[in-house]
């Protein structure tokens, strides 16, 4: 599928590019996984997960187990299509210093 | 905006954080071949005499759950076998090939041949390990042309 390319500013910054890079090849990840493929603590991932949240790109599942809560994060339909867009334009600035 | 050396450094980000995701899963050949062995054995059981029929299944379906699940907390992740692209093709052969292994299983036992049960349990569990191999080379082809 190609997408327009877009510049979305919510996505940009390398932490949330990274988890949307993640979260475009899974069906779902869980955050403890996502933080160490990152390298960031939890409060850093925690910020980036609320914006992308708030944006509509990201859904949180938690799921307690055993006494113990797991969170589960997954990309929305509009968090692919964004992503999908915000790399194109990406793609296409990057052609632009070949 | 951002700029044309940034972008740059983006990409490499999003290669970088996709590159060592099949990592997490260095006992997935081991899960794969527990599963095999159980969907052999499910495949074989539906030919098998009663009270077989009915117990094997009974045991295996927890079992496999159990055993898809110690797999997800293990991995930290999982792929959908219907949306992720290249997987769902060869995941709905794998299903009819399993389905038509198990009627023959069933045919053996009514027409008194107790060897085509064991033969079809054989060949679901050699299947199962294929498909599982497949589908996971199909998921790390389309990581790679994510990975730009």
């Amino acid at each position: 599928m190609n997408s327009i390319p877009q510049f979305d500013p919510v996505i940009h910054p390398p932490g949330r590019l990274q988890i949307c890079a993640i979260l475009t090849v899974v069906a779902e990840a869980e955050f403890a996984m996502v933080r160490d493929k990152i390298e960031v603590s939890d409060s850093v991932l925690s910020k980036h997960v609320k914006l992308l949240e708030e944006a509509g790109y990201l859904k949180i599942r938690k799921v307690t187990l055993a006494g113990r809560q797991r969170t589960w994060l997954a990309i929305t339909a509009d968090g692919r299509r964004a992503f999908a867009s915000h790399v194109a334009e990406l793609k296409r600035l990057a052609g632009l210093v070949e | 905006m951002t700029e044309p050396t940034d972008a740059r450094e983006a990409l490499n980000a999003i290669y970088s954080a996709r590159r060592n995701l099949p990592g997490n899963a260095q006992h997935a050949g081991t899960y794969n071949f527990l599963t095999a062995f159980i969907t052999g054995l499910v495949v074989a059981g539906q030919g098998f005499p009663s009270p077989w029929s009915t117990i094997i299944p009974f045991v295996s379906f927890p079992t496999i759950i159990f055993l898809l699940f110690l797999g997800l907390r293990a991995q930290g992740w999982w792929i959908s076998v219907y949306t992720a692209p290249g997987v769902r093709g060869i995941a709905f052969a794998t299903l009819s090939i399993l389905v038509a292994l198990l009627c023959i299983s069933v045919c053996g036992k009514n027409l008194g041949m107790m060897w085509v049960p064991f033969a079809t349990g054989v060949a679901a569990f050699l299947i199962m390990n294929l498909s599982g191999g497949m589908m996971w080379r199909a998921w790390e082809r389309e990581l790679e042309k994510a990975a730009l």
